[in-house]
């Protein structure tokens, strides 16, 4: 973002350092050290239920509403601190992002560490395993990681998985202040619409994944769509009637978008070959992102917001291409969970929002929480729409941004994530017309707005952090837990590793050797026998490996009882077939050879 | 056309950046330098490259240039390993190897370098 800002142009205010703008460096050096010297205090033996929020200490909290009224005031001076701004919003996005990665001595999320065994596949052998997985089938980003990780000479990605989360959270950013510099030219709105962004983002889609790359590349085909190829709506003059006669170019005078730069010819033929790469690497490495591009800009054409009218017609042949050849692994033979949720709206409703809404009342207190955050951004959000239209601007094209995303859930529920999904990548909308609402086209805050930006943003962190890290019972991940998995690699034994629910961060390395069963996902083996009849065929040895992570997944999000993964293992091991292998303070391995089956 | 290009894309820091990880990989260093040179090479060099040569003034707001930049680093990196994969020709360090010194060629050729200002 420091970048990104260094060398914007300055607005032509006359006006010397005043007293502001110092008052808010002052504040910003003092929220740096009140977090610095927060950091140790974080206990993360206090995380609970509802997650990491237990374990922060009060002076973390006082910090980020220290810089918040930092930022607020540096909004207030005559001539806009940009560099100032800048620094302040890498430092709410290393508050906020950054100190749950330092405080803790694992890279975080189950799921990342499986993507780095995926990774780590392709990076020793230089093949995908399609059958393995359906994310084989789009291997572009595990190949890159692959690559890398060969280059940079590490043994496997694990060192990347820190590393991750910082990098994209920050592209991410940079996304989002790119996309309000280009849709409108009020200062203070990027600035705004990225801290608002950074606090926003709970979601937590930035980790070592396909999607998060996924999603930086379709920021910057909607910046690039957005900035240089945008059609100005043909504004009639209005006349009686004009309305009833033609309503379709009325809402497009209504929301009419602020003018917007152009470019060379030749430079537009560069552009346009950019697009076309970049939807490219983006079919090749994700799922869900091609049909929210694809949704995204054939919404545009049809408001007539971009002169790239057969530009969907090409996105779509490329990701029939993908699908025809690159995916026909995944969907050979199950083409039905391709297409079955087309039209089964209700169903898809149900799975993303009612199934969720279930265990643990803790689990649940989190859930309300993230819906609240969710909600409270999105009513910020419409009093921006609101205000830009009372000031001419519809910015259709930004609603556009925020709506077509959801498009997809028409036809997929995503495994119940799709929803999750279509507000991760509406966020950037609902940011930038949150920062209309406070800044509009005025060059600094007036001192109500300032103060209400401060309050509402001081509101936003402790939320964020609720709502972010709220899984951290089980996202978390603990030296112990992988001194299982580690124990099983040493034992250079051949075998499948099964799990009692998904969040496991199993078969991070040597996915060849030891395969990680796939999870049983939604449904949990909360019984020995539920354990015994998934793995009644396996013509294998296995390893079936049961962590605190597991335990808390299931207490928090099935609702099953404190002890239920230890009557499993009591019960296993009672049956004769298996034998407790390892065992420490978080973890337990049992093993069971393919001739007690 | 006037050049928007700031100083982090310039020409010199990608032709830095790719002697970086060029070294890093031929001198077969190991630990944080090398991992940081590569990385630093492979998320901003390329694109920086190419957004010198065929987009010279576009993104004049360096927020979009800054993105379009990693963006196309990475998009690159990805189409390079993948293509790799689907070849069965699976050579990662010697493709970041060549990549870098396509890089710094492109960058230091006088004719490329005196493009822009034509």
């Amino acid at each position: 973002v420091a970048l990104a800002v260094r060398s914007a142009p300055a607005v032509s205010l006359p006006v010397n350092r005043e007293r502001v703008t110092w008052t808010a460096i002052s504040v910003t050096v003092f929220a740096t050290i009140l977090w610095i010297w927060s950091i140790p205090k974080i206990d993360l033996a206090r995380v609970s239920g509802t997650g990491l929020i237990t374990a922060m200490p009060s002076a973390f909290f006082v910090a980020c509403s220290a810089l918040a009224l930092g930022f607020a005031l540096a909004m207030r001076s005559m001539r806009l601190p940009r560099r100032l701004l800048a620094l302040q919003l890498m430092l709410i996005g290393m508050f906020l992002h950054v100190t749950a990665i330092v405080a803790q001595p694992l890279a975080r999320f189950p799921t990342s560490w499986t993507h780095s065994g995926y990774a780590d596949y392709i990076a020793r052998t230089g093949h995908t395993l399609p059958g393995f997985d359906a994310r084989f089938s789009w291997p572009g980003f595990f190949s890159a990681a692959g690559m890398v990780t060969q280059a940079a000479g590490l043994d496997n990605p694990v060192p990347l998985l820190r590393f991750a989360p910082m990098f994209f959270v920050g592209m991410g950013a940079v996304g989002v202040f790119a996309i309000a510099g280009t849709v409108t030219r009020g200062p203070l709105v990027p600035y705004i619409a990225t801290w608002v962004f950074l606090t926003a983002d709970w979601i937590g889609q930035d980790y070592f994944a396909p999607q998060a790359l996924a999603f930086l590349l379709e920021m910057a085909l909607v910046v690039v769509v957005l900035r240089y190829f945008w059609q100005h709506p043909n504004m009639t003059t209005s006349t009686r009637w004009f309305v009833l006669r033609h309503p379709f170019r009325w809402l497009q005078q209504v929301l009419a978008d602020e003018p917007r730069d152009t470019v060379a010819d030749y430079e537009q033929r560069s552009l346009r070959l950019l697009l076309v790469a970049l939807f490219g690497v983006m079919v090749m490495s994700h799922q869900l992102t091609p049909g929210m591009a694809v949704a995204t800009v054939c919404a545009l054409v049809l408001a007539r917001r971009t002169t790239l009218r057969r530009l969907p017609i090409v996105m779509f042949a490329i990701f029939l291409a993908w699908l025809s050849y690159g995916a026909i692994g995944y969907w050979s033979g199950h083409a039905d969970q391709l297409f079955a949720g087309l039209g089964q709206t209700q169903a898809t409703f149900g799975q993303n929002v009612s199934n969720r809404l279930a265990g643990d009342p803790s689990r649940l207190a989190v859930q309300y929480r993230r819906m609240g955050l969710t909600v409270a951004v999105g009513g910020l959000a419409t009093l921006g729409f609101v205000r830009r239209v009372r000031a001419g601007f519809g910015d259709l094209s930004l609603v556009i941004l925020g709506l077509a995303p959801f498009g997809v859930l028409a036809g997929q529920s995503y495994g119940g994530e799709g929803l999750l999904r279509c507000v991760f990548f509406s966020l950037p909308c609902l940011a930038v017309f949150t920062a209309m609402f406070f800044g509009g086209m005025n060059s600094r805050l007036s001192r109500f707005a300032g103060v209400s930006l401060w309050v509402v943003l001081s509101m936003l962190a402790p939320l964020f952090i609720a709502a972010r890290f709220g899984n951290e019972a089980w996202d978390s991940q603990t030296p112990s837990e992988h001194a299982a998995l580690d124990f099983i690699y040493a034992t250079k034994h051949p075998g499948a590793i099964k799990s009692l629910v998904s969040e496991f961060p199993g078969g991070y390395l040597a996915l060849d050797t030891f395969p990680v069963l796939p999870s049983d996902a939604p449904k949990s083996l909360v019984t020995a026998k539920d354990v015994e009849d998934s793995l009644a065929n396996a013509p294998f040895d296995v390893y079936v490996v049961v962590t605190r992570g597991q335990v808390e997944f299931g207490r928090l999000f099935g609702g099953y009882p404190q002890t239920w993964a230890a009557t499993v293992v009591d019960d296993l091991i009672a049956s004769g077939s298996y034998r407790l292998i390892f065992t420490n303070v978080d973890s337990v391995v049992l093993f069971r050879d393919r001739g007690a089956t | 056309v006037t050049s928007a290009v700031p100083g982090w894309a310039s020409r010199r820091t990608a032709t830095f950046l790719s002697f970086a990880a060029l070294l890093a990989i031929v001198w077969g260093l190991h630990g944080p330098i090398r991992v940081g040179a590569v990385l630093a090479f492979v998320l901003l060099a390329p694109g920086t490259t190419i957004m010198r040569l065929f987009l010279p003034s576009i993104a004049a707001g360096v927020g979009p240039r800054l993105l379009l930049a990693v963006v196309m680093s990475a998009a690159l990196c990805v189409v390079l390993a993948q293509a790799m994969v689907l070849l069965r020709f699976w050579h990662p360090t010697a493709a970041v190897g060549v990549l870098a010194s396509a890089t710094a060629i492109v960058n230091l050729a006088p004719r490329l370098r005196s493009r822009r200002r034509r």
